[in-house]
């Protein structure tokens, strides 16, 4: 009986196999998020894939094989997240899904992405079809940034594609509770970090994936208004200058240190009791010559919370010669936060938030238009949103973009100085524009999303990166 | 060891005869014509059967060995020659080729190239009747003995590199041994005779079928049932060329 089971079982697969020299089907569906994609060499990529058990039977012990190839050479740097794939169970016709994570560096200049699925314990596989295999394009420069979020209670500093919005894998390590100012290199190799609640600043190195601290000594009598509550060590702005040589950090009292990256450790710390006694943004001029900094009248204790300083700040934009390190000019403004250069290097642009000891949250707000050869106001305007705390410029210098502490962003033309408000779902704070001037990214202390911001077509889209976060600066590259 | 004693006691035993007899030393070496096809379908765990189909092409490959016997002249007083001797043979029967269809039971999928070498070394002991009246000595050949078939290097990659399918863990060699036989007809003619030492030297070719038995492949990670890819008839055509030495 069992043998004539087995002949039957035989001429059925014999059956089987003659049919299938007409038709055949992968054993798993594999489907990419997209076709094509593009990746700097410091830069990271994410296709998301969704895999289909294409057969009659259930298929336990799933493995993904992320850097399997065909063809070509091997893919480096390559991960998984958000995988529900891996060791899963799938009935017919069932599907699960998971991220490729892959690194542009020591990439050749054209990967084809070829992930392999094989179903129990990998006695069978699949790869996606040629005409679903992911294209990836690999270029020389930053022409795909990514944009850096401080996750404020989790402690991690969270990539994200820029291209398509995607997270990329996030790195540990970081307390943001004071703030979560971050700056990124012209190239994208370095993301500065001010870990503002262990009092040092993290340089990220993207090509490496590896992190650097810098202690930062705090000052004495920051140290003693810290110990009273009253203010944080460090408010964390920071920059680092176009040629990459130099990096600032407002200490969050009344100094900026200055970090030499070719020699990898703090070179001075300007202070005056006069002009710098709330340091908080930083910008720098387009040709590196000078900084910029505001002062604002906040401090930032704990956890992102925020509160008026019992010591006003004296109001001041302060530029500062990179040359020298010395302060060259100072204007008094008022309280004052986020800040920015035009393209060009002629304007800065300054958030005002009321006059000097003004609480910022509820004040009116305006965007102070200065000339940066002499600091002059060149035009104030006025807003309609409350606590403006941020702004940032296109990079063909024609529109400024104003965060406020009431759910919208300003969108601000520079020719006419007119503006317009767009409505958002959570409370902005920093913002920072794509180098070609098609997004901007905006981050949001109150909730676990961000904000995209399509600049063609004034849309903004949403992404859950899972914490708040209090970051500002420059921190897309 | 145990050869030797055989080897030894064999041709002591012919050799206290009353024939005039002679001791030949061979080597030997030809091509072979051989289709072994491998079993077709394997269970590899209690859900996933593969089918595995042979390509019926017959593969050419090469035989070699070496041998020792013993001859015995005009046994019965007739022109019949009749040797015995032991024969070691290495046999690489090239590759076995074939057609992949993973998970055959489970639908029609996309398919994968598989191939795998086949080798096998043999000892056989071989009585040979010579037809010794003629300048060309026609004879008969039959042999006994076992073969160590090894199945190794299982390779597979997809027959169409533009669909799914991808190479699953492989196979992975082995050696197994099998009982080994083997019939043959040929002629053989004496090339010169050393005078001086007194040694017949002849060349023979021959026609012969040879058979090794079974090979199996090693199971790879993952297949739990006890189901096996293997060959259960490793067999080839051979033709060979022989110098032997005798005296």
């Amino acid at each position: 009986m069992n043998a004539i089971k087995k002949l039957f079982y035989i001429n059925t697969l014999m059956l089987v196999v003659a049919a299938s020299s007409a038709y055949a089907a992968p054993v798993f569906v594999v489907t990419p998020s997209i076709l094509t994609d593009t990746v700097n060499l410091n830069g990271m990529g994410v296709v998301k894939y969704t895999v289909t058990n294409n057969t009659s039977q259930t298929i336990n012990q799933i493995t993904v094989n992320p850097a399997y190839q065909t063809t070509g050479s091997s893919l480096s740097g390559t991960s998984l997240q958000n995988d529900s794939c891996s060791n899963a169970t799938l009935a017919s016709q069932a599907s699960c899904t998971f991220q490729l994570v892959f690194s542009g560096a020591q990439q050749t200049a054209a990967v084809t992405l070829s992930p392999k699925i094989c179903g129990f314990n990998g006695i069978f596989c699949s790869v996606p079809v040629l005409t679903l295999r992911t294209q990836v394009t690999v270029v020389s420069q930053a022409s795909v940034p990514n944009a850096y979020f401080g996750l404020s209670n989790l402690g991690q500093l969270q990539p994200i594609l820029t291209s398509t919005n995607a997270l990329l894998p996030s790195i540990s390590g970081f307390n943001f509770s004071g703030g979560a100012g971050i700056a990124v290199s012209k190239d994208g190799t370095k993301v500065y970090v001010a870990n503002t609640g262990l009092h040092n600043m993290i340089i990220y190195n993207v090509t490496q994936g590896t992190t650097t601290t810098v202690p930062l000594a705090l000052p004495l009598h920051a140290a003693q208004r810290e110990r009273s509550h009253t203010v944080s060590a460090l408010l964390g702005g920071i920059a680092v200058t176009p040629d990459g040589s130099k990096v600032y950090i407002t200490d969050g009292s009344n100094g900026i240190w200055v970090y030499n990256t070719s020699l990898g450790q703090i070179v001075a710390n300007i202070t005056n009791p006069t002009y710098l006694t709330r340091p908080f943004a930083i910008a720098a001029s387009p040709d590196g010559a000078f900084i910029y900094v505001s002062s604002l009248n906040i401090v930032t204790t704990t956890a992102g919370k925020q509160q008026s300083h019992r010591v006003p700040a004296a109001g001041y934009v302060v530029a500062i010669s990179t040359a020298t390190n010395s302060i060259t000019n100072a204007v008094q403004v008022g309280s004052s936060g986020g800040i920015a250069v035009s393209p060009d290097g002629s304007q800065l642009y300054v958030v005002g938030v009321g006059p000097v000891g003004h609480h910022f949250r509820g004040a009116s707000s305006n965007l102070l238009i200065l000339n940066t050869s002499s600091l002059s106001t060149v035009a104030t305007v006025s807003l309609a949103g409350l606590g403006a705390t941020f702004v940032a410029v296109a990079p063909n210098g024609n529109t400024a973009y104003v965060t406020d502490n009431t759910q919208n962003i300003s969108v601000i033309n520079l020719a006419t100085l007119t503006h317009t408000e767009i409505p958002l779902t959570l409370t902005p704070y920093g913002i920072a524009v794509t180098p070609d001037g098609s997004k901007a990214f905006i981050s949001s202390f109150t909730g676990t999303n961000i904000g995209v911001l399509n600049i063609g077509s004034g849309a903004v889209s949403y992404v859950n990166v899972g914490d708040s976060q209090s970051t500002f600066g420059s921190f897309i590259g | 060891m145990i050869t030797r004693i055989v080897i030894a006691t064999a041709l002591s035993a012919l050799s206290v005869s009353c024939y005039a007899n002679k001791v030949d030393l061979s080597i030997m070496g030809g091509g072979t014509l051989s289709n072994s096809s491998n079993r077709s379908t394997v269970q590899i765990n209690n859900v996933v059967t593969n089918y595995y189909k042979p390509s019926s092409n017959n593969t050419i490959g090469s035989l070699a060995g070496i041998g020792v016997g013993h001859t015995f002249e005009n046994i019965f007083n007739r022109p019949f020659n009749f040797s015995i001797g032991l024969s070691a043979y290495y046999a690489d029967l090239d590759k076995v080729r074939g057609t992949e269809y993973p998970f055959a039971n489970g639908g029609n999928f996309d398919t994968l190239d598989y191939q795998f070498n086949v080798k096998s070394s043999s000892v056989m002991l071989e009585p040979r009747f010579i037809y010794s009246h003629c300048a060309w000595q026609p004879y008969l050949l039959a042999g006994v003995g076992i073969a160590w078939n090894r199945l190794d290097n299982y390779q597979e990659q997809p027959s169409n590199p533009a669909l799914s399918a991808a190479p699953a863990p492989f196979y992975k060699s082995n050696t197994r041994s099998s009982f080994a036989y083997e019939a043959g007809i040929g002629v053989q003619h004496s090339l010169f005779h050393d005078q001086k030492h007194n040694v017949d030297y002849l060349a023979s070719l021959d026609y012969r079928y040879m058979n090794f038995g079974a090979g199996r492949l090693v199971n790879f990670p993952g297949m739990t049932s006890n189901d096996y890819l293997g060959v259960p008839n490793i067999n080839l055509q051979a033709l060979m060329l022989s110098l032997k030495a005798s005296f």
